[in-house]
């Protein structure tokens, strides 16, 4: 028998500050839909779910449902099971559960939004106030984190490889980066695209670590997803096990059950497989060694002139849901001349083993 | 009966994860045998399409293939966690922990 639910209308016109009050002080039933009504609004994601219409539709959104720079944050938790999105269990300016991966969740989601909007002045993942949806508690022992096209999906990891994937705020930031590169470029998830894809979300979800610990690019660690294994996974370099390092592509760990960390740092090593997607999270540590390189050449905070560049070039209409190393090399040398570092950005290329022309 | 199962995809590529399991009903204890043939049954695995449909949204999604061979019959099934029913998932389950097992050498 199929059961449908059903939303009282008003819990779709009232604006986020009502619904919130609602949610705090409303009797319990009330309060059950309003947090429903601020966890999804389906005039937007039903805008959202057509395919190729969304860019020229979404940005004919009425501008009364925009509050730019408030963030609306949701989590749910699937309760160890893997239905989504799940019961919610934390909405926007309620307090915390004490619960470590709610917790983590809806604070990493909100440094995540900070980040994109205090740097780069993005109003969330659509650059229009999109509300921001996490599920943790997803599955049983469940060692991965994804994002599914609406929400970031979190799983508590096995406890003998894999800790609970909310524990690195670069995990939820790189999570919610690939709802960003979705509604910018589209880039196409397999072989080189694919792996620009994963790179874009390992560089914003290194800044937004870096960016949050005051880190400059000299200082930080460069490791993605550090605090993710638990303590019996061997590292493959000098620092914690991690799950990649874009300073040393191919050290992230070195262990007897995971195996050696697979990614190359320069063309020379670039690896044609059929696997994950034609390699996606393999060849991403090309171009993420380039910007590595690039934001040391540039010095200081990577986020203010070489993030700036990345984030440029993905809002470059020239970036094409098929484009490949190269050309997205020669795209962020174009968008780094107007803020004069073309050199340092040119060099940082050169030096994984792509020459765009002079 | 033989059942191969190989995960693949996630936040990351690990190359000792993404290492096919093998299972075979001799090899397994009768009661094991019994419950993986439950399993397979509750899932209505030989009905199950080839494929799921391919979503062009999303990222770092696990996805996971299973190849059944009984009887002179076989079929083989590729999806990802998003697309599993609730009885797909408990196989998914089921083989993971042998998986697991398999790597700990138990």
């Amino acid at each position: 028998m199929c059961h449908t639910h059903h939303r009282h209308s008003i819990f779709c016109i009232l604006p986020p500050y009502l619904l919130r009050a609602i949610a705090e002080n409303g009797d319990k039933a009330a309060r059950n839909m309003a947090l429903e009504a601020l966890g999804s609004d389906m005039t937007f994601r039903n805008l959202r779910s057509v395919p190729n219409l969304h860019l020229e539709v979404i940005r004919k959104r009425p501008f009364s449902f925009m509050s730019a720079g408030e963030k609306q944050r949701t989590i749910y938790t699937a309760n160890n099971e893997q239905a989504l999105p799940g019961v919610v269990v934390r909405a926007e300016g309620s307090p915390a559960t004490c619960e470590p991966a709610v917790d983590e969740a809806y604070d990493g989601l909100g440094a995540t939004y900070d980040f994109f909007w205090d740097v780069f002045k993005r109003n969330s993942i659509d650059d229009e106030g999109m509300p921001l949806n996490g599920t943790v508690h997803f599955g049983t022992n469940y060692s991965n984190a994804f994002w599914d096209g609406q929400r970031m999906v979190f799983g508590d990891g096995d406890g003998e490889i894999f800790n609970r994937f909310t524990i690195a705020l670069d995990v939820i930031a790189h999570e919610l980066t690939h709802g960003v590169t979705e509604d910018e470029a589209q880039l196409i998830y397999t072989g080189q695209s694919g792996a620009l894809n994963e790179s874009i979300s390992d560089v914003f979800g290194a800044l937004i670590k870096q960016y949050t610990l005051k880190q400059t690019a000299d200082q930080a660690d460069w490791l993605i997803g550090s605090g993710i294994f638990t303590d019996k996974i061997k590292s493959g370099g000098d620092h914690p096990a991690a799950i990649r390092s874009m300073q040393a592509p191919g050290t992230a760990y070195d262990d007897p059950v995971l195996g050696k960390d697979p990614q190359p740092a320069h063309m020379d090593a670039f690896v044609n497989t059929f696997e994950d997607n034609g390699g996606v999270h393999i060849n991403s540590g090309i171009p993420n060694h380039a910007f590595y390189l690039a934001a040391i050449n540039i010095g200081g905070n990577a986020w203010e002139k070489a993030g700036r560049v990345w984030y440029q070039t993905l809002l470059d209409p020239a970036l094409k849901p098929n484009t490949k190393f190269q050309r997205f090399a020669e795209l962020t040398i174009e968008n780094a001349k107007r803020f004069e570092v073309e050199a340092q950005v040119r060099d940082a290329w050169q030096q994984v083993g792509i020459t765009p022309p002079s | 009966m033989k059942v191969i199962f190989k995960p693949e995809g996630g936040f990351g590529f690990f190359p000792g994860l993404n290492k096919p399991l093998e299972l075979s009903c001799d090899n397994l204890p009768e009661p094991e045998a019994h419950h993986l043939q439950e399993l397979l049954n509750d899932a209505c695995f030989f009905d199950l399409p080839s494929q799921s449909p391919e979503s062009s949204r999303g990222a770092d999604q696990k996805h996971y293939t299973i190849q059944v061979e009984d009887n002179g019959q076989a079929h083989s099934v590729a999806f990802s966690d998003t697309d599993a029913n609730a009885a797909l998932q408990n196989l998914v389950s089921y083989l993971s922990k042998k998986q697991q097992e398999s790597r700990s050498g138990l």
